[in-house]
């Protein structure tokens, strides 16, 4: 762990719908170049866990308690504006559905430059920031000229983690940001959050089912089920040494690429 | 890149970037317009009878033979004459040109239908935005107010303003827009509700987008389709039901030239002298028949899933 003060703190959170609490997170940091996974299947907390990162959840039915500091602003009870202040600046969320997150009556340069004047950048400083975040996702400059249904999914996706990075944004939040893609294209953008965590320190929230895709990049994961966190700690612990029984389950439940056909068989035949 | 799992795409995963014109609703004007024609030739004709038809009302003053005459011109001596060389659609009772009045009722009828249709669509459009985007009590205050208006039969409710006010141009436009506008209010709330759940209205939120913003910028322009196949499609109802309120004398007032109340005025001579009413009638009718056929037409350009037996 380094010492470097997080970007994101989550204390004692806790998300209820009436009575039932569907996500609660004892404590979880993100601190700048790290890439925090947070794994589970359907229904275990771990969108919402994201939604409060965002201070989404105020002005919903959920009722939420504990901290989440984003930035050094506490999104716990904030203020819309507050919230929207936050979002996009201290921390941008990429989503699941690639070319569903980009207007489709909008070309894609239109886009990324009205989200930069959101956040107060314009003109020759937005050009060079949205050329300088193209080329860190390795898209063409030119790409800015295509509408959304002209691009491939992949290339979307990479737009979405482009225009994160064009807002300077240091933490990247991603929901399920590749689950939509096939499995060439979700080691493509995968590789390129990878490439921006070493080559510009950006910290990833990575919210996934697949452990075994995100094991790849993540170095610290959180194991979610039922909206309760059981199982933490950093990526070699959590994939190798972990006594977490549905830790192990959620391992053997993800199909492998390099995992040999025997053990499959074994499996199928010995459970 | 060699994958493509987008829906559009997938057809042709050889192509690194398909070429705008393969992708429906894409593409330059000009492209969209040559599909349009390639595909709907009855649209396209209806389209250029209807630039013909906007043409010859803005040049009105100028084409008409008697021009005058679709104003307050009358020739007592010239009354009824039949359809000839110098009166191609002959005469009225008062010897005016009927050419010219058709003519210069097109300018009516078409700014009744401009007008109408603006105030619905502005009034009604933002309203229903606002409730889809919005929801909760805001839309159930603005859509049960729709209601109220959408309770009456429509034509009933012109004809009711329309009479309580003093017959003009002016109220025929207010008396229909009333009763147009919560159709605009009900179709872009459903579309706005629909919209506002898509991703990118996330994505825009997500990066702190204004709300209004994302109104403006997301919401409106992805409502707006249907609502330009429904304008199209009530261009030719509004000019109907203009015309049936000047010919039931409670819209626009003799000497002004109006389709509906030339109908009117030569009713009771039809049987002898049938050109009065026939040309302003057939004008109502080719003009309504082409709004018609150009919504059809844009609605399956649009949206190919509902179009109908036509094809």
């Amino acid at each position: 762990m380094t010492a470097a003060a997080p970007l994101v703190a989550v204390r004692d959170l806790v998300v209820r719908y009436g009575d039932r609490t569907v996500s609660a997170v004892p404590a979880l940091d993100v601190r700048p170049g790290q890439c925090v996974a947070v794994v589970g299947e359907s229904g275990s907390g771990k969108s919402t866990l994201l939604l409060a990162v965002l201070g989404l959840l105020n002005g919903s039915p959920a009722r939420v308690s504990g901290s989440v500091v984003v930035g050094g602003t506490e999104m716990v009870g904030a203020s819309e504006r507050t919230a929207r202040g936050v979002r996009g600046s201290a921390v941008a969320l990429v989503l699941q559905s690639p070319q569903g997150s980009l207007n489709p009556t909008m070309r894609l340069g239109r886009l990324v430059r009205h989200a930069l004047r959101r956040h107060g950048v314009r003109g020759a400083e937005a050009q060079r920031r949205v050329a300088a975040a193209l080329e860190a996702v390795r898209l063409p400059a030119d790409i800015v000229d295509r509408y959304p249904h002209e691009v491939s999914g992949g290339q979307a996706q990479r737009f979405a983690i482009a225009t994160a990075v064009a807002l300077g944004a240091p933490v990247i939040a991603a929901d399920e940001p590749t689950s939509a893609l096939d499995v060439t294209v979700q080691a493509e953008v995968m590789a390129v959050l990878d490439g921006l965590r070493r080559e510009q320190g950006t910290a990833v929230l990575l919210v996934s089912h697949d452990l075994a895709l995100v094991s790849t990049v993540a170095d610290h994961v959180v194991v979610m089920q039922d909206g309760a966190v059981v199982d933490a700690g950093d990526v070699d612990h959590v994939l190798h040494r972990s006594t977490v029984p549905y830790t192990r389950a959620l391992l053997d439940a993800v199909p492998r690429l390099g995992r040999t056909a025997p053990a499959t068989t074994e499996e199928a035949t010995g459970a | 890149m060699s994958i493509h799992p987008s829906p559009v795409t997938e057809a042709a995963p050889a192509l690194p970037v398909p070429p705008a014109s393969r992708v429906p609703g894409a593409g330059s004007l000009a492209a969209r317009v040559g599909r349009l024609v390639g595909r709907d030739r009855l649209a396209a004709a209806s389209a250029v009878v209807l630039v013909v038809i906007v043409l010859l009302a803005a040049l009105a003053p100028w084409v008409a033979p008697f021009p005058g005459d679709g104003t307050t011109a009358t020739h007592p001596a010239d009354r009824l004459i039949a359809p000839g060389a110098a009166h191609w659609f002959g005469t009225d009772q008062v010897g005016r040109d009927v050419l010219s009045r058709v003519l210069y009722g097109a300018r009516t009828s078409l700014g009744i239908a401009a007008a109408v249709l603006a105030i619905s669509a502005v009034v009604g459009v933002t309203l229903g935005v606002v409730a889809g985007f919005a929801g909760g009590w805001l839309r159930d205050v603005i859509m049960r107010v729709t209601d109220v208006f959408l309770a009456f039969p429509a034509l009933l409710l012109s004809l009711a303003l329309a009479a309580i006010l003093r017959p003009s141009v002016e109220t025929t436009i207010i008396a229909i827009a009333a009763t147009w506008w919560p159709w605009y209010a009900r179709l872009s709330a459903s579309v706005a509700q629909s919209v506002r759940t898509r991703p990118y209205v996330d994505a825009a939120r997500c990066l702190g987008v204004h709300p209004a913003k994302i109104v403006l910028r997301h919401v409106l322009p992805n409502s707006l389709t249907p609502v330009l196949v429904q304008l199209s499609l009530d261009a030719g109802g509004v000019i109907l039901t203009a015309a049936s309120l000047s010919y039931l004398g409670l819209g626009a007032t003799e000497p002004t030239s109006e389709w509906g109340l030339m109908v009117q005025s030569g009713q009771s001579l039809f049987t002898t002298h049938w050109w009065v009413s026939a040309f302003p009638g057939l004008a109502i009718l080719v003009t309504a028949f082409c709004f018609n056929m150009l919504g059809e037409g844009l609605r399956d350009l649009l949206d190919p899933r509902a179009a109908g037996g036509r094809s």
